[in-house]
């Protein structure tokens, strides 16, 4: 019989497990928030994990007064929940200093600065040889913020050496060498689609991260 | 008790075997197990312009052999004598006390471009093979330079081989790989993540793989490099 109830217990405890907290019951110092603003041409989402509990962190639904704001200069956008914990909006064209609030009137509020670096617009040739220099270029931003550039194919057939550039500035030029993204012969043949991505990121305070993202494709020919 | 004592004996019985040392290293064959034209030898040769290092993995069967008896191995240039390529790295079995060897290496000061291998047996020159290295090169760089302008490296170009530089000393080291050697490389200011001055180090290799696995010596595939390394300063 005590096995039966301590089987009951463990079952009992893994179905509360399963349900997401109710923010009116946590203090605001027991909220953990991840936000991930990831802006690009298509789009500005911004996504916010909420959960409480230090070592297995439970999500978190806001309820009643409690509110999840993006903060901008115009006003305050508010977030939409998409899953258990999980709240969303698009930023739009927004940049530049923002925060991500929880907003409410049982405890303080929790206020998150984010920093999205600038927008920008990446320049390259629609077509490029291979054994030619390839020029990439783009707007110059102000900092701060990481920068990275990774040129890949789309795989049809793979033609391009892929390539990742940490830059240690944003020096709104990147020149890759004749050669510097093929293959070695005999395996450098044939055309294909490739693609240039540079990615802006920042890192806030806690586990805040928020990235400017350009794709453009071009052909890549040897 | 007895159940007990039965299953602390058997305890002390497990730890006892657990504890005894299993062999570190196992037994290479050895070569003279074999017919010579039975032995593949796996060479990689890398010069750097005035010496070049020679190492051998000799296998048969599908395994690693060890040179024993008579059996040697020796390396050659026709502006250098004839060396001997030593056992390394040598590992030392306890019991019974062996020497293991697992490949075999040698260091020419030659700024020839062939390499002449010789495996002996009973002193005699058993077989013989020329190992032909890519052509030599030699960097060059600015002796200092700005970061904040592109950097070029040149070299004597090779359209028929591949080319990696690898770049140490100012941030993280990175590699880039050129498909065609081309005899040139620029560098672009962000590809160097630091600050101030600091002493660039400049590899290149140019590398060939030479098949050879038909039955004439070495009868395996050998590695063949040209490596030069240059520094330079740079500055902000």
């Amino acid at each position: 019989m005590p096995r039966v109830l301590v089987g009951l217990v463990v079952v009992s405890c893994a179905i509360e497990s399963e349900f997401p907290s109710a923010s009116t019951d946590i203090a605001t110092s027991d909220i953990a928030m991840s936000v991930k603003a990831t802006a690009g041409a298509g789009g500005s989402p911004v996504i916010v994990n909420l959960s409480v509990g230090p070592d297995a962190p439970l999500p978190l639904n806001l309820v009643e007064t409690d509110r999840l704001v993006v903060r901008l200069p115009k006003g305050d956008l508010p977030m939409v929940r998409q899953a258990n914990g999980v709240y969303g909006a698009d930023l739009g064209l927004a940049e530049g200093d923002l925060h991500v609030m929880i907003l409410r009137t049982v405890d303080r509020p929790l206020d998150f600065p984010i920093f999205v670096p600038p927008s920008f617009v990446i320049h390259a040739p629609t077509s490029a040889s291979r054994a030619a220099p390839l020029n990439i270029t783009w707007d110059v931003g102000a900092g701060p913020y990481s920068l990275e550039l990774d040129v890949t194919d789309d795989g049809t057939p793979h033609c391009v050496v892929p390539a990742h550039r940490p830059l240690s500035f944003d020096s709104g030029s990147y020149t890759f060498n004749p050669y510097e993204l093929a293959y070695s012969q005999p395996l450098d043949l044939g055309t294909c689609t490739a693609s240039v991505t540079i990615q802006r990121t920042t890192f806030g305070p806690g586990n805040v991260v928020a990235t400017q993202t350009r794709t453009v494709t071009f052909g890549s020919r040897p | 008790m007895t159940t007990r004592m039965s299953f602390l004996l058997l305890m002390i019985g497990c730890t006892s075997y657990q504890a005894s040392p299993a062999a570190p290293y196992e037994l290479l064959p050895p070569s003279d197990k074999f017919a010579s034209s039975a032995l593949a030898f796996s060479v990689d040769a890398q010069s750097n312009g005035l010496k070049t290092e020679i190492r051998v993995i000799v296998n048969a069967s599908g395994r690693k052999v060890q040179l024993v008896g008579s059996d040697a191995l020796f390396a050659s240039a026709a502006d250098t004598s004839r060396v001997p390529l030593n056992g390394f790295p040598s590992f030392v079995i306890p019991r019974p006390t062996e020497v293991v060897s697992e490949q075999y290496v040698g260091l020419l000061a030659t700024q020839t471009t062939r390499v002449t291998l010789v495996f002996t047996r009973a002193g005699l020159a058993d077989e013989t093979a020329s190992i032909d290295l890519p052509p030599p090169f030699t960097l060059r760089t600015p002796v200092s330079a700005p970061r904040s302008s592109p950097i070029t490296i040149g070299w004597e170009s090779s359209p028929s081989d591949a080319a990696t530089l690898l770049f140490k000393g100012c941030g993280p080291s990175f590699m880039r790989p050129l498909g065609t050697d081309t005899g040139s490389f620029t560098l672009q200011p962000a590809d160097l993540m630091t600050q101030g001055k600091c002493t660039l180090v400049v590899t290149m290799t140019r590398t060939r793989v030479l098949a050879n696995t038909g039955p004439g010596f070495p009868r395996a595939e050998s590695l063949v490099t040209q490596t030069r390394t240059v520094t330079l300063e740079t500055t902000p």
